[in-house]
């Protein structure tokens, strides 16, 4: 009956995970990695785990941890964005544009990356971003707050307006 | 909601179909899981035991890796080349390189090697400013320029323009500023510190150079890549060093880029990167392309032979590519924009 449950969790979910994996961590193979390393320990806890009110927080909270886990063992590689310019037409722009925001998520640290993924793709609210990642409320603002700030300092993105 | 966040939340919805397909999942981690096994519990007490013994056997007289965690050729972070001239900057100060939206064609060190690059009239960073040096084009209509009132000459006889000041560009607080135009390679390097003697050091450094210290030449024309249609990857063999030359992204007038950073890596630095270039799947190009960005990494071998390929980014797919002028590697991913690091 667990292996049964287990297995509608994760055709239920896998595919979501393995979203938010992907969004984090930006490779196919280490999505994966995330996403199965996150599904086998909840499979170890299954009982309580599955038995919560929501296995996919559990299981989103797991990928998060391992995710910065793992970039803390390549604290080194992280890295800042070169230039990207900008060419002619408005629509051009808005490609490059979005390349940029896309090569500059990539580039923020970890957790500031995490708190953008878990705001804006999970929409989580910053309460729960707190939860998950242990810290208090304040901090994920400041966190999101840099990382806007580091997004906003790249020439292809600063002439975005400040209202949508 | 700022405009940026929606763009950031359409972003990631984006990419995120991307992201593999789960189909298999539930088959892989069923083949994953663990399972109870004296085979197993044998297995891993045997690695127990080797790991023991490596760590026993490692322990003992202290081993350094020269190639873990080091920047390489950290002496050369004093020298900022670009567009045909270099500055020495003070070695206590960490450089950073960038392309800012308000000066074209930037780069900048600053105390904590942070970039900045904020927007006019506003400052992004609240910390004590220290030294700042700007580089930049002549025509990207910047106040340092006009600062440069008195003519003097550099070295090799170019006939240049320097003056002094103050400035509140890009901080709350009016600093010392000096600078000195290059008219003849439509250059301007501007400097502010807290000191005229530190605006002096940076500026009477400035000499010419149009291969830089690393080998990268000031301008090209032509991002010209070596390739061997008989070769299977892009970087073959073992290389022995490599050179970065990044170039404006755009051309000017001409067709010319500007060399803006450079940078060299030592031979672990150079294998790594042919591994990660040579493990990024041939495709065929596609005319539709729009190709931004213009990164020469040129690698050395041991019997002085060179091979250079040529990174650039893909508009729209989030994608890059090397090329060898023959063959075409396109990476989905990260890893060919984020090869070896930056300042």
């Amino acid at each position: 009956v667990a292996d049964e449950a287990f297995a509608d969790f994760v055709q239920t979910h896998g595919a979501d995970l393995l979203r938010v994996a992907y969004l984090l961590c930006r490779d196919g193979a280490r999505a994966e990695d995330l996403v199965q390393d996150a599904l086998i320990k909840m499979l170890r806890r299954w009982r309580s785990v599955g038995g919560a009110d929501h296995p996919n927080a559990y299981a989103r909270r797991v990928i998060v941890n391992e995710y910065l886990g793992w970039r803390r063992l390549r604290a080194s590689d992280e890295l800042v964005t070169d230039a990207i310019d900008l060419p002619a037409s408005d629509q051009f722009d808005s490609i490059v544009e979005r390349d940029a925001v896309w090569r500059l998520i990539g580039a923020l640290a970890p957790r500031a990356r995490a708190v953008l993924v878990l705001r804006y793709y999970e929409r989580l609210t910053d309460r729960e971003i707190a939860n998950l990642l242990g810290c208090a409320e304040p901090t994920v603002r400041s966190i999101a707050a840099r990382a806007f700030t580091a997004l906003r300092s790249h020439p292809a993105l600063a002439t975005v307006p400040e209202e949508a | 909601m700022e405009r940026l966040e929606t763009i950031v939340r359409e972003v990631l919805e984006a990419h995120a179909a991307d992201a593999p397909p789960a189909d298999r999942l539930l088959e892989a981690v069923d083949g994953r899981r663990p399972r109870r096994q004296w085979s197993a519990a044998v297995a891993a007490a045997v690695v127990v035991l080797g790991i023991a013994v490596g760590v026993v056997t490692l322990r003992g007289p202290a081993r350094h890796d020269p190639t873990v965690r080091e920047r390489p050729f950290a002496s050369h972070e004093r020298l900022v080349s670009y567009h045909g001239i270099s500055v020495d900057v003070p070695v206590r100060l960490k450089t950073t390189t960038t392309t800012c939206s308000l000066l074209r064609n930037v780069v900048v060190t600053l105390d904590n090697g942070s970039v900045m690059c904020p927007g006019p009239g506003r400052s992004r960073d609240k910390k004590p400013v220290g030294t700042v040096v700007w580089l930049s084009a002549l025509d990207s209509g910047n106040a340092f320029a006009q600062l440069a009132t008195d003519s003097t000459e550099i070295d090799d006889g170019y006939a240049v323009r320097r003056g002094y000041g103050r400035t509140t560009m890009n901080f709350d607080d009016v600093v010392p500023a000096g600078a000195v135009v290059i008219p003849e390679l439509g250059l301007v390097v501007g400097v502010s510190a807290p000191t005229r003697p530190q605006i002096d050091a940076v500026l009477d450094s400035i000499h010419p150079t149009p291969i830089d210290q690393v080998g990268c030449v000031s301008d090209v024309d032509t991002l010209t890549p070596s390739g061997n249609a008989k070769a299977s990857v892009l970087v073959p063999g073992r290389p022995t060093s490599v050179v970065r030359c990044d170039y404006e992204s755009r051309p000017r007038a001409g067709g010319v880029r500007w060399l803006i950073d450079s940078h060299a890596f030592d031979e672990a630095m150079a294998q790594r990167a042919a591994r990660i270039i040579n493990g990024v799947a041939f495709a065929a190009p596609d005319s539709r392309w729009q190709l931004y960005g213009a990164t020469l990494y040129v690698f050395a071998y041991a019997d002085g032979t060179k091979r250079t390929v040529t990174v650039s980014g893909i508009a729209g797919p989030g994608q890059t590519m090397a090329t060898d002028g023959i063959h075409v590697a396109v990476d989905t991913g990260h890893r060919l924009f984020d090869l070896l690091p930056w300042r």
